[in-house]
């Protein structure tokens, strides 16, 4: 089976229509998101100018709660020190981090993805060390259209950022930029839209229990 | 344009400039006097111990110099600008995991909405008007802004810690946040 690129971002797609939650875009400025929340967030970033102006004025206040701390005494030389090691450093500016597109490009080119007969293909991305309580885990999604995920209900949350096609959720549709949130003990049972392939980014917190014995069974295939 | 030969009060933002534009070392020591103690500060409360504190301030104090011209006035006032290399360097240090965050100047990036071409003064003037508007936040509200951004905690461990139910502590950083925003109006 053959999956085409899709554009990331997709310059025809419309403005995000599903957001995070503003206190999520405040710990993202606050620097304090796990790393798994970090990829999530920063992909919604990409696409949601909305969000990236509530990030930046979060920034601000941060910026702005910098500047009125009460200073602390320095070792005396400091900026002799520093000024010596600027004159000792002459490596170039540091890189930029990646793009969003430079970083899906190279996972969605990798070859190795755990594929389903059905059509699905999912990659884990690394981000946190396993075993940490709350870090979250991520992957990346690559379902067919029409494709029915079997319900199952979360023991922690769930996000979810749509990058291609369409992603059908109750009565909820995401698209592409689009960021989903199910609560820890919340039942789905999404599927997608027969637009085309949908790919995404989900983080979950923990493993969810499967309500029906189809989701038991399927759950060592999804494991997620 | 010609550069003015002597200027009395350089804000903080041209001091900036001047040091990605011809590495000027007398506006990166006027800088680092008066971020440096503040990063410091910053450091030691998020949970480094003095001597590291020191050694992370250098090093985010480099990053100022190197990173200076990239810096867009236009973009972020600053103690903005400085804040975020502070708490990269705090994210890089204190986490040994792969920490993805995507590049902000990323061209394929949706469009901003177009600037009036004196946004790079109202930029400037951001960080007054946020101060001020701090000061008119309940106190409720402003405790939980200040242990989000001087101990870098999230939300929920925030909640966690002062013995809050976690909707009051979001629905309180939601108002501040709604209120901040409001106060800088058309900037953002």
């Amino acid at each position: 089976m053959t999956h085409s690129m899709p554009r990331f971002p997709d310059p025809a797609a419309a403005a995000p229509a599903h957001h995070p939650a503003e206190e999520f875009l405040l710990d993202y400025a606050a620097g304090a998101t796990s790393p798994a929340e970090t990829l999530m967030l920063a992909t919604h970033l990409v696409y949601c100018n909305v969000c990236r102006q509530a990030v930046h004025a979060a920034r601000a206040v941060g910026g702005m709660l910098l500047d009125t701390l009460e200073p602390a005494r320095m070792p005396p030389n400091m900026l002799n020190r520093t000024l010596a090691a600027i004159d000792a450093d002459d490596a170039p500016a540091p890189p930029s981090p990646p793009s969003l597109s430079a970083f899906l490009a190279e996972h969605m080119a990798h070859k190795n993805w755990r594929r389903l007969p059905n059509g699905f293909r999912m990659r884990r991305i690394p981000t946190a060390e396993s075993g940490r309580e709350g870090s979250g885990r991520a992957w990346l999604f690559d379902a067919p259209p029409g494709l029915k995920v079997p319900a199952h209900r979360h023991v922690g949350d769930e996000w979810t950022m749509i990058l291609s096609g369409v992603f059908l959720d109750g009565d909820r549709s995401y698209r592409v930029g689009d960021f989903g949130h199910r609560n820890d003990g919340e039942v789905h049972q999404p599927t997608i839209g027969a637009e085309g392939r949908c790919v995404s980014l989900i983080m979950v917190r923990d493993a969810p229990q499967y309500t029906s014995m189809v989701g038991r069974l399927a759950a060592p295939f999804v494991r997620l | 344009m010609p550069e003015p030969l002597f200027r009395p009060s350089p804000s903080f933002e041209e001091l900036i400039v001047a040091v990605g534009t011809r590495q000027d070392r007398s506006a990166f020591a006027a800088l680092f006097t008066h971020f440096a103690p503040r990063v410091k500060a910053y450091l030691v409360r998020t949970g480094s111990d003095s001597s590291g504190a020191d050694e992370l301030t250098q090093e985010v104090m480099l990053l100022v110099w190197r990173k200076a011209e990239r810096y867009d006035p236009a973009q972020a006032n600053a103690a903005t600008w400085i804040f975020t290399i502070a708490r990269n360097k705090r994210i890089d240090k204190f986490r040994r995991e792969r920490h993805l965050d995507f590049d902000p100047e990323d061209p394929s990036l949706a469009p901003e909405p177009e600037q009036s071409p004196d946004r790079r003064l109202e930029s400037a003037q951001e960080a007054r008007k946020l101060s001020e508007a701090i000061t008119t936040l309940p106190e409720e509200q402003a405790s939980l802004l200040k242990l989000a951004f001087y101990e870098g905690k999230s939300h929920s461990i925030i909640a966690a810690e002062v013995g809050l139910p976690l909707g009051t502590v979001k629905s309180r950083l939601r108002l501040a946040l709604a209120r901040l925003r409001n106060y800088l109006g058309d900037d953002l």
